[in-house]
């Protein structure tokens, strides 16, 4: 196209619509899966609710808003045209977004205009999970849930009513329903994703902040153990264009250990294959390196570490960089070198971890580990280091006076009793159980509340704050160690992506079990498919919540998610639901939902916010650009008024508030005379040595000589991992950049990017197995070892075939399969066209237009010639509970591969 | 540097629109992430059906070596400049879209750095330009393959290697001899 006719076609488009030629593609002779070009009464179908294609951002409305593509939750503007959303962008008013996205937050858009998306509410007809179901009012629906939920309630037995939530931002309303029904079961699948991060954050510091905030924007060096924050590392995206210009602008450098070749590996300047669980080894080695090389930052170590600095040396000698190249593949020279690198960075550098540290059986101790390293250097607060920011929690003593207390509109309900030795509830656990509740000491009594809320088995998982161990809930049902009335699954996937998801369909497939099952959500998913009722949920770009996370812009903000259009079809937002519910079931639940528009509820909930509503509103944003940015907030003095009325502990010299002249609250340490806010643990000081891991291992029987048992960062390797045979692979999982677990297979932009999920291995180990990309093998899973649910029994867990792809750089020991593909629901996009088992159209008539695109050009379909769909894989992996914590650690899965000869012409669905 | 990032909030009538004598871009091959934003916004905009890409990020397996490039590629038929955005004074959506500045969208029409307009006699799979940046002549080249008639031709890379252009094959649009780890399409 020649210059001229180039812009004589720029300024007929601006007068036309866009539609697009599909010549160059239609044009190639080659055959495989590819598109054919649309007719254009295709393209009038695909979007026939649209009389003008074109954006016209004089005529849209910018609506700031929060993205809930992942839950990193960037500030993001949606241009809103005939009332569609038609663009996403980034908010530049958000510090932690910087004004940026990635292609999950178009993905939202994906999810709002999907043509198979629940527009209404339906009730099954025929068998539970049989697939049959009809279109019913919302009328019918909420009697009937809340018929059933108030029936409970009168019985006097409320913790039957269980609600489950996969992606909950509602910032405690869905906490509010619990509470004032009076279940103390709201559970999460937190343990799937971070708990096993989050106990070493809350350890060392006293509580998670959301997370911690690198300062990557002021950093010279990163040491990455397993973090990926250049594709999926949720709340960790907003380091990405940070480390970007730090690398390009200033020549930081970011060393990566990985098990194979992410973006972030890409992108890094050093990529190490690791062997899988061995995070820890090389952390130890490197402090080791460290001390030894007199790089310690003594005078911060002594000041706030609660390990004395002799003892920790003499504990660390035995990690010498040889023992960590024996147990990760890296080479001792390149630790050696690295730790001295990242220590003469000090204090402009930082560790970042995520779950490829933290998903093993050893991956609690790993991040200890990790997190050591900062505290050694001494980086923590520091510009360039590892420092800690957050809005959550402001009203707590951390050094970030001044900040205004937004908190949602009152009356709060009251939460439910703990179940003590005497209490009805506490009768109703098996003897096993009540003889370990009862050797609890009165703090962990006072946090406890049933198998499913606080696993008496994994009280570490409850005992910072409740986490929950989601993966074993549906184990535990099975078992009977909690009798259900009702199931009230909230955008949970879990009949999909759990692991042992089987199990999971088990359990709610059997009315035995699961009396009645509720599901809210967007879209008909496998977890709907095994429901009675399913609810439309309104999507993110229709809804209310509000937002606050941790700020890698070290200065607390908070923004609010607004509604840019309507929901579609009878979509409500859960708040409503849930409102409705109440109001339904009544005996004083309804006095907690007194509001009949949520933009009022909102409004309040801001109250205290210096700005007024519509001006958070039309920014989407508020921040005190003023405040001084959050670095060493420990060394920030007490104020003298509040030490007025404190008292000093003589011996720890924490410093703690008085009521009525007794002591409440810690609120600061007394250092070198000097009364500072420390931190907000119980020391005031870094936990890098703290007895509440033995104290744990203690009361649940967990042997001494378990790592997850030791008081200090400890490395030990995984159970099963000890002397594999050369036939054994250790089967991981990921995600692509483009998806966010289950929930984004049917963004239509995002699948046609990834919609497979073939199974990644090294050139070395396709020789090994005799393959090569494309073929199929076959992949068994074992059961793991150690301390955790069926541990060393022999029957395998599953079997899974999959198409590999032989990918140079990953390491030879590990098999990767993203874990996100392989729908057997979701609609045609997510199901790479296959058709669905079971028919949940009733929730879907009257639809969105666009049915025709998704039927004719889903081109990667095998009907198209495509590969399809992928597989689904979390079948095979088993319940994997790290022991007191409870993450799932879903990178330890030992296997056994074979090569499926010849090769099957279709694959089939895992196990 | 990218230009400061407008503030799309208000008063969208008042701007003016974008007076583009050559559109075309700069990518900074040493800042792409191959996150796909771009392409995604690009496509959520322009309601652009599955199967065309104006713009595609292609995850290049490095020539032994054990991690990828990233490259995104510009369709010569499909990619307009956007101008709706232009109409409306901001840059084309792609570029908004990218979260490290790898793209920069620029008016080769009044930039010092204007495309080559033939083709370098002695590697015609690559043409350069010298640039002055920061400090010293940093090369930028014109991504040309043999095979790639759809390449988009006012789009200067930097960073990009010799090794990349042979991978592009069919340039924006999908090919089976593709090795990228992702768009799965045998």
């Amino acid at each position: 196209m020649s210059n001229l006719s180039r812009r004589e076609f720029l300024s007929l488009a601006l007068t036309a619509s866009a539609a697009l030629s599909a010549t160059a593609i239609a044009s190639s002779g080659l055959s495989c899966a590819r598109p054919t070009p649309l007719s254009e009464e295709d393209r009038r179908l695909a979007f026939d609710s649209l009389t003008d294609t074109r954006l016209d951002y004089r005529r849209a409305r910018a609506v700031p808003t929060i993205c809930f593509g992942c839950t990193t939750h960037c500030g993001v503007i949606g241009w809103v045209q005939d009332e569609r959303v038609r663009l996403i962008e980034g908010n530049p008013l958000d510090p932690n977004s910087q004004g940026t996205i990635c292609s999950k937050a178009n993905g939202l858009i994906s999810a709002t205009y999907y043509p198979e998306r629940l527009l209404y509410p339906m009730r099954r007809v025929g068998p539970r999970g049989s697939g049959k179901w009809k279109r019913i009012s919302w009328d019918e629906a909420l009697d009937e849930i809340s018929g059933r939920m108030r029936a409970l309630r009168d019985a006097g037995t409320p913790e039957q009513f269980v609600f489950h939530y996969g992606r909950d931002k509602t910032k405690g309303f869905s906490k509010r329903f619990t509470d004032a029904f009076g279940t103390p079961n709201r559970l999460n699948r937190r343990s799937i994703c971070s708990s096993n991060r989050r106990a070493p954050l809350m350890s060392f510091y006293g509580r998670d902040f959301e997370w911690e905030s690198q300062d990557v924007e002021n950093t010279q060096f990163v040491l990455n153990f397993g973090g990926n924050p250049m594709e999926a590392y949720q709340g960790g995206l907003f380091m990405r264009k940070r480390m970007m210009d730090a690398k390009v602008d200033r020549g930081a450098k970011l060393i990566t250990f990985e098990v194979r070749p992410s973006a972030t590996a890409s992108v890094s300047d050093e990529y190490h294959k690791v062997n899988p669980a061995s995070d820890g080894a090389i952390a130890l080695a490197m402090a080791n390196v460290i001390v030894e090389e007199g790089l310690a930052d003594r005078a911060f170590w002594d000041r706030w570490s609660t390990w004395p600095f002799d003892e920790m040396r003499q504990s660390i000698t035995r990690y010498t960089p040889e023992f960590a190249e024996r147990e990760s593949g890296v080479a001792a020279a390149d630790i050696r070198r690295l730790a001295i690198a990242f220590a003469k960075a000090a204090p402009a550098c930082c560790t970042m971890s995520n779950r490829g540290s933290a998903k093993h059986y050893n991956g609690v101790q790993a991040d200890r580990a990790i997190r050591m390293l900062d505290v050694l250097v001494g980086n923590v607060g520091r510009p360039g280091g590892f420092c800690l920011s957050t809005l959550r929690m402001w009203q707590d003593r951390y050094g970030q006076e001044g900040l205004p207390v937004i908190s949602p509109p009152g009356p709060e309900p009251s939460k439910p009793l703990p179940w003590k030795p005497g209490t009805r509830e506490f009768e109703t656990l098996s003897a096993e159980v009540q003889e370990r509740v009862r050797a609890f000491p009165s703090m962990w009594q006072e946090k406890y509340f049933g198998e499913l809320a606080t696993p008496s088995e994994f009280p570490l998982s409850w005992h910072w704050y409740a986490m929950r161990v989601g993966q074993l809930v549906p184990a535990y049902i099975k078992e009977g160690r909690h009798k259900v009335g009702l199931y009230m699954s909230y955008t949970l996937g879990a009949a999909y992506g759990f692991p042992e998801a089987n199990l999971t369909r088990e359990v709610l497939a059997d009315e035995s079990l699961i009396p009645f099952h509720v599901v809210i959500d967007i879209s008909y998913g496998e977890q709907a498919a095994l429901a009675d009722i399913v609810l439309p949920d309104a999507t993110a770009l229709e809804r209310w919540d509000a937002h606050s996370t941790n700020s890698y812009g070290l200065q607390p903000y908070t923004g609010i998610r607004q509604p840019l259009v309507e929901p579609m079809g009878e979509a409500r937002p859960a708040q409503i639901i849930w409102r409705d519910l109440a109001r339904r079931i009544g005996g004083g639940m309804e006095k907690h939902f007194d509001f009949e528009d949520l933009e009022d509820f909102y409004r309040e909930w801001y109250a205290e916010l210096p700005i007024e509503w519509e001006q958070f509103k039309r920014e989407g944003i508020w921040k005190d650009e003023t405040r001084p940015l959050d670095y060493a907030l420990y060394d920030r003095p007490v104020p003298d008024a509040e030490l007025a009325n404190a008292e000093i502990d003589a011996d720890t010299q924490v410093i703690y508030a008085l009521v009525d002249g007794k002591r409440s609250n810690a609120i600061g340490i007394q250092l070198d005379g000097v009364a500072v806010r420390g931190f907000p643990t119980p020391t005031r000081k870094i936990g890098v040595k703290d007895e509440i891991f033995p104290f744990a291992a203690r009361h649940v029987g967990l042997s001494m000589d378990d790592m997850n048992a030791s008081n200090v960062p400890s490395y030990g390797k995984v159970p099963e991992h000890v002397d594999l045979d050369d036939n054994a692979y250790i089967l991981t999982t990921f995600k692509w950049n483009v998806h966010t677990q289950g929930r984004s297979a049917n963004w239509k932009h995002a699948a046609e990017i990834v919609h497979t999920n073939h199974a990644l291995i090294a050139p070395e180990t396709a020789a090994r197995l005799g393959v090569k990309t494309g073929d199929e093998i076959e992949i068994t899973t074992l059961r793991p070892k150690g301390a955790v649910y069926r541990a060393g029994e022999s029957e395998p867990v599953g079997v899974l075939r999959n198409k590999v792809r032989v990918v140079p750089g990953m390491h030879s020991r590990v098999i990767a399969c993203a874990h996100h593909s392989g729908h057997w629901e979701h609609g045609t996009v997510a199901r790479g066209g296959e058709p669905s088992p079971s028919d949940g159209r009733a929730g879907m008539t009257q639809g969105l237009p666009g049915q025709a695109e998704l039927a004719r050009s889903v081109w990667w379909s095998k009907e198209r010639g495509g590969p399809g769909g992928g597989v689904a894989i979390n079948d095979v992996y088993p319940i994997n509970a790290q022991p007191l914590v409870g993450g799932q650690n879903w990178f330890d899965n030992v296997c056994r591969v074979r090569r499926v000869s010849p090769p099957a012409l279709d694959q089939e669905r895992g196990s | 540097m990218a230009e400061e990032r407008p503030h799309p909030f208000e008063k969208m009538d008042e701007r003016q629109p974008r007076q583009i004598e050559r559109p075309g871009f700069h990518v900074d091959l040493r800042r792409c992430i191959g996150c796909h934003a771009c392409s995604v916004g690009c496509k959520t905009a322009h309601q652009i059906p599955l199967g065309e890409f104006p713009l595609r990020v292609r995850w290049l397996p490095r020539p032994n070596g054990e991690t990828y490039a990233f490259v995104p590629v510009f369709s010569e038929s499909l990619c307009q400049e956007d101008p709706h955005s232009l109409a409306a004074g901001l840059d084309p959506v792609c570029v908004r879209a990218c979260p490290t500045d790898a793209l920069r969208f620029t008016d080769f029409g009044d930039s010092v750095s204007s495309p080559p307009s033939h083709t370098d006699p002695e590697d015609p799979a690559r043409v350069g330009a010298g640039v002055e940046g920061e400090g010293k002549r940093e090369r930028l080249s014109a991504l040309r393959s043999a095979e790639a008639p759809d390449l988009k031709r006012d789009v200067l890379y930097r960073g990009l290697e010799d090794w990349m252009p042979a991978k592009i094959n069919q340039g924006a649009a999908l090919d089976p001899r593709d090795e990228d780890p992702i768009y799965e399409q045998d």
